[in-house]
């Protein structure tokens, strides 16, 4: 499975430029999106799974252009919107069955099979004959996950799938994601929680502003981080004019003051005596990003 | 990827599942159920009051249809706007968005699942209706009509109404707005647009005739058809182009142009076959107007006499081939006649000669230079079937597209058939030649027929005359010539008895006649005996006897349906020996022996249980006597009272008077022979609501130019029986009256069966009245002067007339106008101590109910010359409650008034009775008295608020506008500006007031006059009689009041003045008032549910 987005621009009708000309290739496995609100993550995943045309460039799917062969394209593909919470009145498990027949599945034995399985692995088996719009926020999310995954689709577009899960919930939709991925499949996920990237995917790409800033392995845009993330130490009367200066990525309150984590955008170290330099992690490089982003 | 049929099938069914499951859907459908189950065994079954209906074949399953089909539009436009809604705003449906299903697949799932749902509520409750179908025992289950009925009302109203508000939503994209607009479209189509452009737009199918005949079927299958699938096509093309609009992006190759090219397939089609509709509807308008025309250049008299007609004829399908040979005399070289032009003419002989003829229209002509003055033989050969557009012609067209309701239901307007299983022609079908002139309608000639008929054999067939039958062949062989023949054929069970030595026949379809035996179990011996006691009555008060050898009631088609004419109180309903009655009585209230046999039972529970044989008898007389000796007006209105009558065998059928131009004669003979049998007193009131207006069309006008400008006006026979009640009530003021009726009774035996020239009727008349005819019919004919009657004071007082006590009333009365006129006067009298009034004996209009308790004296005619004041005295036997005055064509409206007698009084002198000269002046006002009524120049309607809300809105473009000038209240719907209403109110000649319905004071009228001196005057107004309301409803324990202002010299003054149930002048107070202008005002603001303004009057201190 390859994914190939070739000078993708996205201009909504009021003017507003939301993709800017944004070249990818997304191959096999886990990718995630990355970027702030407004990067323009939603734009180029709804153009990924056809419910919006781009106002120029292309999108191939294993070579197939995305605008010609909508129909072979929407059979490979499984989506979970962002904002997914109005169900109609179906049962749970009723839903998922209309899912997987919508994914083409005919035979209804193989469908129930399939709808169990599901219900099974995103933990709704109990629920199976509760109505959809029933369920509870957790709930519902994990029925949506579900119906983008159910019938084994090539393509799933997630898009922030974690939001208003509990941690439990989020390893376990980590895991059943990581599974699909072993297989010839590509997912790609959309997320503004950097966890869910760094625990999973094994490619990433960052967008801002609508433009494409990093397209890679998720070590690679971690290393541009290294020599930037600091450890030090604070009193309380200090943290106004740390603040001011450095990026706080985090504060442990203690009894002489904080024990902080910060993220210098220059090259140079903090100009304090107990700053040690932290080994970066993806939440790291991403905050490094975005104040270099700022400062340029 | 999935075939695009498994994935509408999938989402087909899981939106049907989550509209099974919606509130909405669950609310509506459990009440339709409900409703329709309850409405169902009210109108079906013996539980409810029942609807009439009931007797149509199908009826159940075509009332439910139609109750579905309001409450599924409803749902309908709720769901699809719903959908689309819905779809709009959530994820969910995205997450569908992305999958492989064609933008096609996906609505047409939609629609397809919504279409599912409401296949099983159309089950549910097709199931329910045939349960009640089965227990029902009256009426009929038509296992056809529960396909007939969900496919031709249900499915396309269902489709087109999903189409069209899936079509609203992707424009305007606004669920209340779709909403509200797909509500005002379906209501506007049920009833603003009823009866307009043929009823195209009729998509819920309540004004559309979709009545199913067990003789014939549905009336017009091709236009049905034709309609309903327009709007099933209509509805798939609106869902195309919903699938064009959806907002998802496509992924069918060549996508718009498919689906532009579906949407066009379905539009092109329906919109053609809604033309052709049109079209040849507005053909047979243009065809009508046509044949009008080209019978107006025809002759005034016929060339032609036709004495003999002898046909034969023979069926082949869906044809007839007759053969028709004629006897005829010719006047002139020009020989024409009239067959309809739907048949195909192959050949005509004279005298066993082949002859070229011409053919336009209906009217054939042929030429042969040496027949003038002859007797010819003339044989038509000819087949086909009539053009059913051509009927009727004069008839104007929104008459003919005015609906032939059932109650809820419709039935067609058919006039002839020709099918493998039916015939039914009639005079008008236009089936055998008659001689054409210009009034060939209204003069149809004697002819002796014969008629040999060679139908399929499973068929009965009727006709005039002495049945035989040989060879497959049937014989007919009236015994007198005839003005009009008629050929029925069909499956027919009959029973016949023997009367007075008449046959009489009862036929109708083997299917209903256990709806009929289940009522006379008991009568059978009995029956001939009713029978004979209801024809010995009503020969009696005619004067005649019948003139036929037998009589058959014969069952048609719901669907037959004849237009009252003109001229003659005759319609094709009843043919010569025959009354020919829509199946099972057409659901008119009268006939339906269920609701008889029920209504039997309440009128008579204080004399006890009667016995079944006695209740049976009076149900039989009850339905046989309103359907053929009724002597009421009151059944259908004017025009439509003799629809079924047997009077039509005695007069229309029996003779004819020919005269040219409009046939006023044969009209007012006719009208004059059946008040013959008109109940006593029912004959003094009139309650026919077109009398007022023919009055006020009479002014200063002649009868002549009348006829001839309302020829076609569906007000002419009004006219013409008021203009004939006046000539004869003169004529009975000339000559004594039983000497007329002498005299007419005779003229008519002489001219039995034949066509009599007005001039021979006049010359015979004239012999035996001494001449006193001719200038009183000239003057009738020709005089644009009338009469004006003013009254004056009415006494009453008691007398001793030897032991008795009675009663001496004196009217005076002056004609005013410039010509001279008549009146009767009748004297209501009160009933005696004692006398008990059964409520059921009030009712009007019934055949065979108990006498009117409240009687009347007879009402004697006067006449009063132009000038003249007169006194009228009038003795009574009991008290005088009222007098009845009847002004006929006088300027007076109404033309029936009351004038309630109040007080009694002692007097000594010697009883009068008769008209004698008075000397004295009639005032209609005192010296010092100044009066303003509201058709006098001084009222005026001084603020005329017409729209307040949409409902007035709605009102004011809904409401029919006669053009006249006076309405009736209306109890429902009073009137939302101020209307002029006539009855009895304050009016010297025009007796009227104006109403308007309770408001919040905007509306206001004023009276103004001018006073000649100051001073003090006491303003009084007149309150006529309080209105009852249809339901008695707050006549005695509410009294409202209406708000007065009186302008005087201190400024202005409101009073309110309480309304009470007795007419009289009330009075406001008394003001100063200067010299000059003084006026008065009322507006609309009221307690009370009307406001009533008559007349105001100031009078001088």
């Amino acid at each position: 499975m390859e994914i190939k987005i070739e000078n993708l621009r996205k201009v909504y009708s009021g003017g507003y430029e939301a993709l800017k000309g944004v070249n990818l290739t997304i191959g096999n496995g886990m990718f995630g999106l990355l970027g702030p609100n407004g990067a323009g993550k939603s734009t180029l995943m709804r153009i990924l799974v056809t419910l919006m045309d781009a106002s120029a460039g292309d999108v191939f799917v294993n070579g197939m252009k995305l605008t010609d062969h909508r129909k072979e394209v929407r059979a490979l593909m499984g989506y979970l919107p962002q904002d997914f919470r109005f169900f109609p009145k179906l049962k749970s498990w009723e839903f998922l069955d209309y899912a997987a027949a919508m994914a083409g599945v005919s035979s209804s034995r193989e469908r129930q099979m399939m709808v169990d399985k599901m219900l099974a692995e995103v933990g709704l088996y109990e629920v199976r004959n509760r109505f959809a719009n029933k369920l509870s926020g957790g709930m519902k999310r994990r029925l949506g996950i579900a119906q983008a995954l159910i019938g084994y689709p090539k393509i799933i577009v997630v898009d922030e799938p974690t939001t208003g899960l509990d941690p439990e919930e989020r390893i376990r939709f980590r895991n059943l994601l990581s599974q699909l991925s072993q297989e010839d499949v590509i997912i790609v996920l959309s997320t503004h929680i950097v966890g869910d990237i760094s625990s999973s995917c094994n490619q990433m790409a960052l967008l801002n502003k609508g433009e494409l800033k990093f397209a890679g392995a998720p070590d690679a845009f971690i290393r541009q981080a290294e020599g930037h993330v600091w450890s030090i130490n604070a009193g309380f009367e200090e943290m106004a004019v740390i603040k001011e200066k450095y990026q706080v990525i985090t504060s442990i309150p203690s009894n002489e003051g904080y024990s902080l984590e910060i993220v210098t955008a220059g090259s140079n170290a903090p100009d304090r005596n107990d700053a040690q330099p932290v080994s970066p992690n993806l939440e790291h490089a991403y905050v490094y990003f975005m104040e270099s982003e700022a400062n340029d | 990827m999935i075939n695009s049929l498994s994935s509408i099938r999938y989402i087909a069914r899981f939106e049907a599942k989550t509209l099974l499951r919606s509130r909405l859907f669950r609310i509506f459908s459990a009440l339709a159920i409900v409703v329709i189950t309850l409405s169902n065994l009210a109108a079906f079954t013996s539980i409810g009051a029942g609807m009439t209906a009931y007797v149509v074949a199908g009826s159940v399953p075509y009332m439910n249809m139609l109750f579905l089909n309001i409450v599924q539009s409803v749902i309908t436009i709720f769901l699809s706007s719903d959908f689309l809604g819905r779809d709009k705003k959530l994820d969910t449906t995205e997450a569908f968005y992305v999958r492989s299903v064609s933008n096609f697949g996906y609505v047409m799932g939609k629609t397809l699942g919504i279409l599912t749902v409401f296949f099983f509520l159309n089950l549910v409750i097709l199931l329910t209706g045939l349960i009640i179908n089965i227990v029902s025992p009256t009426t009929d289950l038509v296992p056809v009509t529960y396909l007939i009925y969900p496919l031709l009302l249900s499915l396309p109203s269902v489709v087109l109404v999903l189409g069209l508000s899936f079509f609203l939503m992707t424009l305007i994209k606004n669920q209340a707005v779709t909403f509200i607009l797909m509500l005002g479209l379906l209501g506007a189509g049920m009833f603003y647009f009823s009866n307009k452009w043929y009823n195209v737009l009729d998509v819920s199918g309540f004004n559309t005739a979709m009545a199913y005949s067990i003789f014939t079927g549905l009336s017009g299958v091709a236009n049905l058809l034709m309609v309903r699938g327009a709007y099933v096509l209509l509805g798939f093309g609106f869902i195309f182009f919903t699938v064009l609009m959806l907002s998802r992006l496509p992924q069918e190759r060549h996508f718009r142009t498919r689906t532009i090219a579906a949407m066009l397939l379905a539009f092109i089609p329906a919109i053609a076959m809604l033309s052709v509709f049109v079209i040849r509807k507005a053909n047979g308008e243009t065809l009508r107007a046509e044949i009008i025309k080209l019978e107006e250049t025809l002759p005034m008299q016929p060339s032609l006499t036709i004495t003999e007609n002898h046909l034969s004829l023979s069926q082949n399908g869906n044809e007839i081939a007759v053969v028709s040979q004629l006897t005829a005399f010719t006047e002139s070289s020009k020989i024409s006649f009239v067959i309809n032009q739907g048949f195909t003419i192959h050949n005509i002989k004279l005298n066993g000669n082949d002859v070229s003829f011409e053919r336009r229209l209906h009217i054939v002509s042929l030429k042969s230079d040496d027949a003038a003055g002859k007797f010819l033989q003339i044989e038509i050969t000819y087949s086909g079937k009539p053009d059913e557009r051509t009927f009727f012609p004069e008839i104007p067209e929104d008459v003919r597209l005015r609906s032939s309701h059932l109650n809820m239901l419709m039935a067609g307007k058919e006039i002839s058939y020709i099918s493998p299983d039916y015939i039914l022609l009639t005079r008008e079908a236009g089936w055998y030649p008659v001689a054409a002139a210009r009034n060939y309608r209204s003069y149809p000639q004697f002819t002796r027929f014969t008629l040999e008929a060679e139908v399929s054999p499973h068929l009965t067939v009727f006709s005039q005359g002495q049945k035989e039958a040989a060879n497959n062949k049937v014989r007919f062989t009236p015994e007198t010539p005839l003005n009009a023949l008629s050929f029925t054929a069909g499956k027919y069970e009959t029973r016949t008895l023997v009367l007075d030595s008449i046959e009489v026949t009862l036929a109708v379809h083997p299917r209903n006649i256990k709806f009929i035996d289940r009522y006379f179990t008991e009568i059978n011996d009995t029956i001939p005996v009713l029978l004979s006691d209801m024809k010995g009555d009503f020969e009696r008060r005619l004067g005649y006897t019948y003139p036929f050898k037998r009589f058959s009631v014969i069952e048609a088609p719901i669907h037959f349906y004849t237009f009252p004419r003109n001229w003659t109180l005759t319609t094709d309903d009843t043919m010569p020996e025959q009354l020919l009655l829509p199946e099972r009585g057409a659901a008119e209230w009268n006939y339906d022996l269920k609701m008889q046999d029920r209504m039997t039972g309440w009128q008579n529970r204080d004399e006890g249980e009667l016995l079944p044989k006695e209740k049976q008898a009076r149900v039989f007389k009850n339905v046989v006597g309103n359907m053929l000796f009724s002597a009421s007006q009151f059944n259908f209105g004017w025009n439509e009272r003799l629809r079924h009558s047997i009077f039509p065998q005695y007069a229309g059928y029996l003779s004819g008077i020919e005269q040219e131009g409009f046939p006023a004669m044969q009209f007012i003979i006719e009208n004059y022979l059946f008040s013959r049998v008109i109940n006593q007193g029912a004959s003094i009131f009139n309650f026919s609501g077109n009398s007022e207006q023919i009055v006020l069309k009479l002014k200063n006008k002649n009868l002549l130019s009348l006829l001839d400008s309302m020829k076609y006006d569906s007000k002419l026979p009004d006219l013409v029986s008021r203009k004939g009640a006046e000539l004869f009530r003169t004529l009975q003021l000339n000559v004594e009256p039983q000497n007329i009726d002498d005299v007419l009774n005779t003229m008519l035996a002489k001219q039995n069966f034949e066509l009599a020239p007005v001039d021979t009727f006049m010359h015979r008349l004239n012999q035996t009245t001494g001449n006193a005819l001719s200038p009183l019919v000239d003057n009738w004919l020709h005089n644009t002067a009338s009469a004006a009657f003013l009254f004056g004071e009415t006494r009453a007082s008691r007398i001793n007339d030897g032991n008795r006590e009675r009663f001496q009333v004196r009217l005076q009365a002056q004609n005013t106008g410039n010509g001279d006129g008549i009146l009767s006067v009748a004297v209501r009298e009160q009933p005696r101590d004692g006398d008990h009034i059964p409520t059921a004996s009030r009712r009007n209009g019934s055949f065979n109910q108990k006498e009117e308790i409240i009687t009347m004296t007879v009402d004697k005619t006067y006449m009063i010359r132009a000038g003249e004041t007169v006194e009228i005295g009038i003795v009574s036997n009991s008290e005088p409650r009222e007098l009845v005055i009847n002004t006929f064509v006088a300027h007076n409206v109404p033309v029936s008034q009351t004038i309630p007698i109040n007080n009694i009084g002692e007097e000594r002198s010697a009883a009068f009775e008769g008209i004698r000269p008075y000397s004295g002046t009639i005032l209609t006002s005192q010296p010092y008295e100044y009066i303003v009524d509201n058709e006098d120049a001084g009222f005026s309607i001084i603020n005329q608020q017409e729209k307040n809300t949409l409902k007035d809105w709605w009102l004011l473009h809904t409401a029919p506008d006669t053009g006249d000038k006076y309405k009736s209240i209306n109890d429902w719907r009073p009137a939302h500006k101020w209307e002029f209403v006539l009855g009895n109110y304050y009016g010297n000649y025009v007796r009227s007031m104006v109403y308007i319905r309770k408001g919040n004071g905007a509306n206001k009228v004023q009276w103004k006059t001018e006073l000649p001196e100051s001073g003090n005057y006491t303003v009084y107004v007149y309150l006529p009689n309080k209105h009852r309301r249809w339901n008695n409803q707050d006549d005695n324990d509410h009294a409202g009041s209406y708000s007065y202002t009186v302008v005087h010299d201190d400024g202005e003054e409101a009073v309110q003045v309480k309304v009470v149930r007795e007419a009289g002048w009330h009075a406001l107070g008394s003001f100063y008032i200067s010299k000059g202008t003084a006026s008065i005002m009322l507006s609309d603001k009221t307690d009370e549910h009307i406001v009533i303004a008559d007349a105001v009057k100031w009078v001088r201190r």
